[in-house]
């Protein structure tokens, strides 16, 4: 029994040093960094080789990739995990589909970012522009909407199907009234964890859609935006220290992002847990 | 009729888009290999892969990966090292130990551990790491650009994808093995190591091979702090350029279609092959754990 | 012609190697009760099922024979359109998780009525004909969820009513549910019986004696006995029949 109490304890000291280092360093870099936040440095253009002004092309643009990339990924990954959930047999090509699938999620994101140049960027002619980006972002997504949006059709009951089929509806009928509407909320929450993964990707946009540096925002989903995780990238790597201030509350800026869709993820996550006990 | 047309093009529709992801995977392939293959119009396949020397700008070129992928190597191995120990007595600590209270907000915290932006860690690592590293280590440490550093930040995001697929596996774990060993007067301790984590070893071992393939693709982080230079490392404190940092860090500056280009592209095949033989590996383990 | 709405002939229904329904051949009273009893795994389940082709959506599942509704072959017709003509009620209620007018409304919506007024109109009816519409008429916008189980059963059997089927197949309605709610549903269904034909499988022996006028008796995937209730429950033509009916297996 004793040595029960040592392993508890030491597994618990490490453990909880371990989560209190990571909210120490996630709070260190958002206070570190929110000084420098202030309504200049939300609104205006960079000045003075990014040592003055603000942030607020690299806001607009982080706007339009996500936006670009969840227009492809969550379309087509609902399209997809509809018919992995409610079309396909155990058939050798459903398995084609869910190795593909596995596949694409374990891809590292700056193989995205080849792909995307080589594809989006060259073969369409796209250039280095917030739809190129976009759209390697939305390929990045892809396999998070599908598992996630595959995993929440299939924890609908299998009665509400049926009672919908003893209705005389089809199967599309079904799964576009019926099913996907019941799980609609678990595929919102899966849609905000694929936002938080995107919106700190920098590989992918390196080369397929961001500038260093814009003086006017994109007018149009051909020419190139910037983005905050790439301004951090250049901030932080190529100039030097006196974009500082900048760089830090751009670092803060992004992670207050991060942690505010995480925490809502975790909300919305409980709410559904309680709906199930109840 | 009408309703007829609707469910055939529903049909048509939702089959067409669950093989769009086939026809990507087959698209990054086609398109990263049509575009590396033709580094070896300059380059034998065995000096790419077998020489150290990576040159890409020099007047006399020369391009092989071998040191790059020590680069990857070296960090790899080390963030497994500081990774899995960290993992696994978290993940112990939270499937066995904690309360669901604590098990709730702990599992957050790591959520968001991994939803870290790579980049910040990587500015993190630059700006502070780096000068720490310096100054605790003066004596091994020429730069604090280094393997070391690199596996540290890597290490943050690893960790809970460790932390999440091992507590997983555990408590997959059927209840009453674990009933059975506590009601045969064993206790906690020995029950883990000897009934829990002997039956989880598929899942762990899952969790391991996710978990590399994530580290071995991390893209930002090696590049702003594993140091950039060409040389296979001797101790943990050299520094080095591992394959997804030379991919990112010298695209933007070579020019389309020169040698460097496909060279960097072959590169993207090697990382691709890697991460496919991962997922395989790992969606074989799952599969035959399931039977 | 117009007093039989079934005609079943030969019927073997399997599920892999399963023998799950054996040379079932009878004919089924239109505008009647039917309860279909007989103890656990015996197929009753599954003879209800055969008649809306809800096990088509079962991999292993197979049948010969032919089932005739109003004369036309339902084996191979269009399942859906065979679903419209008989409804269906589960053992559990599942509403689906929509307002209680979304609930009714949706099967008529899927079979092509569009016009507001009438989807209106159809609401109120079934609700009514469900006896739900006195309890719920001032909150059809709430979710069903919201209903209690009797209620939720109710929706579901208005939901079935919505259509205007011909047949309603009822799989044990009752057993979720407290025995007030039972007594409800007993009694719509009487009711229901002079403009419906409905199948009711059940348990509960008492209530197949309450509200049927006839009695299928399954065993062991066979059809024993099938009569009026007063003939069966009197005299029982066949040994198991009265073992059933003196409770020695259930
Ligand atoms: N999907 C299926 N696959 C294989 N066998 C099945 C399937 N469904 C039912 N069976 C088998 O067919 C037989 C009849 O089942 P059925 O559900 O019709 O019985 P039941 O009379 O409704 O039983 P209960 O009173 O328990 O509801 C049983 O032996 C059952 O195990
Ligand atoms: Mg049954």
């Amino acid at each position: 029994m004793k040595i029960d109490a040592i392993v508890k304890i030491t597994f618990a000291v490490v453990s909880y040093t371990l989560i209190g280092l990571i909210v120490a360093l996630i709070g260190f870099l958002i206070v570190n960094g929110l000084d420098n936040i202030d309504l200049e440095f939300l609104t205006a253009f960079p000045r003075n080789s990014m040592t003055g002004g603000g942030i607020w092309p690299a806001l607009v643009g982080t706007v339009y990739f996500v936006a670009v990339a969840l227009l492809f990924s969550i379309p087509v990954g609902i399209l997809a995990a509809v018919y992995l959930s409610e079309y396909s047999k155990d058939t050798a090509f459903k398995r084609l589909i869910l190795t593909a699938n596995n596949i694409l999620a374990g891809i590292p994101s700056v193989v995205f970012g080849l792909f995307g140049l080589s594809l989006f960027s060259i073969t369409f002619g796209f250039g280095t522009s917030v739809l190129a980006g976009g759209l390697t972002l939305g390929i990045m997504s892809l396999p998070y909407i599908i598992s996630n949006t595959h995993e929440s059709l299939t924890a609908v009951p299998y009665s509400y199907r049926e009672a919908s089929l003893a209705l005389g509806a089809n199967r599309a009928e079904t799964s576009f009234r019926i099913v996907l509407p019941a799980s609609f909320s678990r595929i919102l929450t899966g849609v905000i964890i694929a936002i938080g993964r995107i919106i700190g990707e920098t590989a992918p946009v390196l080369f397929t859609g961001a500038a260093f540096y814009i003086t006017r925002n994109p007018t149009g989903p051909f020419e190139p935006a910037m983005a905050l995780p790439t301004h951090i990238f250049v901030l932080s790597a190529v100039y030097p220290d006196n974009v500082t201030p900048k760089l830090e509350g751009s670092i803060s800026l992004l992670l207050i992002i991060v942690v505010v869709l995480f925490l809502l993820v975790a909300i919305r996550r409980r709410k559904e847990t309680k709906k199930l006990e109840v | 009729m009408r309703r007829k047309r609707v469910e055939l093009s529903a049909k048509v529709l939702v089959t067409f888009a669950a093989l769009l992801t086939s026809i990507i995977v087959f698209g990054i392939f086609y398109f990263l290999i049509s575009d590396g293959v033709r580094v070896f119009g300059r380059v034998s396949p065995k000096d790419f892969l077998f020489s150290a020397r990576w040159y890409p700008t020099y007047e006399d070129a020369e391009f092989g990966i071998l040191a790059l992928l020590a680069g990857t190597l070296s960090v790899t191995g080390l963030t497994l090292v500081i990774a899995i120990p960290l993992g696994f007595v978290c993940a112990i600590f939270l499937a066995e130990f904690s309360g669901r209270k604590s098990h709730d907000a702990i599992k957050y915290i790591f959520e968001l551990m991994a939803g870290i932006p790579s980049v910040v860690l990587g500015s993190f690592g630059l700006k502070y790491v780096s000068r720490w590293l310096m100054e605790h280590f003066p004596l091994h440490v020429w730069t604090g650009l280094n393997v070391m550093n690199a596996s540290l930040m890597l290490s943050i995001l690893a960790m809970p994808y460790f932390v999440t697929l091992v507590e997983d596996a555990l408590r997959a774990v059927p209840r009453d093995q674990k009933e059975a060993s506590l009601a045969l007067g064993a206790n906690m301790t020995g029950t883990i190591f000897r009934i829990l984590l002997p039956q989880a070893r598929s899942g762990i071992l899952n969790a391991i091979i996710l978990g590399t393939n994530r580290v071995i693709g991390e893209t930002m982080v090696v590049l702003m702090v594993a140091g950039g230079a060409t040389m296979v490392p001797s101790t943990i404190f050299d520094p080095v350029r591992p394959l997804t940092s030379a991919i990112a860090g010298e695209m933007g500056e070579v020019e389309l279609g020169s040698t460097h280009y496909f060279a960097l592209f072959m590169i993207g095949v090697v990382l691709l092959a890697i991460s496919t033989v991962f997922t395989l590996i790992a969606m074989k383990l799952k599969r035959s754990k399931g039977k | 012609m117009e007093d039989t709405i079934f005609v079943i002939d030969e019927l073997n229904v399997f599920y892999g190697e399963k023998h799950a329904l054996k040379d079932v051949t009878c004919e089924i009273p239109r505008r009647k009760v039917t309860a279909v009893v007989g103890p656990s795994g015996c197929g009753k389940s599954t003879f209800l099922r055969v008649l809306n082709r809800m096990n088509d959506l079962i991999p292993t599942y197979r049948h010969t024979g032919s089932i005739k509704l109003l004369g036309k072959e339902t084996l191979t017709m269009d399942a859906v359109s065979l679903r419209k003509q008989v409804g269906m009620v589960f053992q559990k209620p599942n509403p689906f998780p929509k307002t209680i007018q979304d609930n009714v409304t949706y099967g008529p919506r899927i079979h092509g009525v569009k016009n507001r007024q009438r989807l209106k109109e159809i609401a109120e009816r079934s609700l009514k004909q469900a006896a739900l519409w006195d309890e719920v008429k001032d909150e059809l916008k709430k979710n069903a969820l919201n209903l209690s189980g009797g209620q939720q059963q109710r929706l579901c059997i208005a939901r079935a009513l919505s259509v205007e089927p011909e047949v309603l197949l009822l799989d044990e309605p009752t057993s979720a549910l407290d025995p007030i709610a039972t007594q409800k549903i007993e009694k719509l269904i009487e009711e229901l019986s002079e403009r419906y034909t409905i199948i009711i499988v059940t348990h509960n022996l008492q209530q197949a004696l309450r509200i049927s006028d006839y009695l299928m008796f399954f065993y062991v995937g066979e059809l024993v006995e099938f009569d009026t209730t007063e003939k069966i429950t009197t005299n029982p033509s066949d040994p198991r029949t009265s073992d059933y009916l003196r409770g020695i297996f259930s």
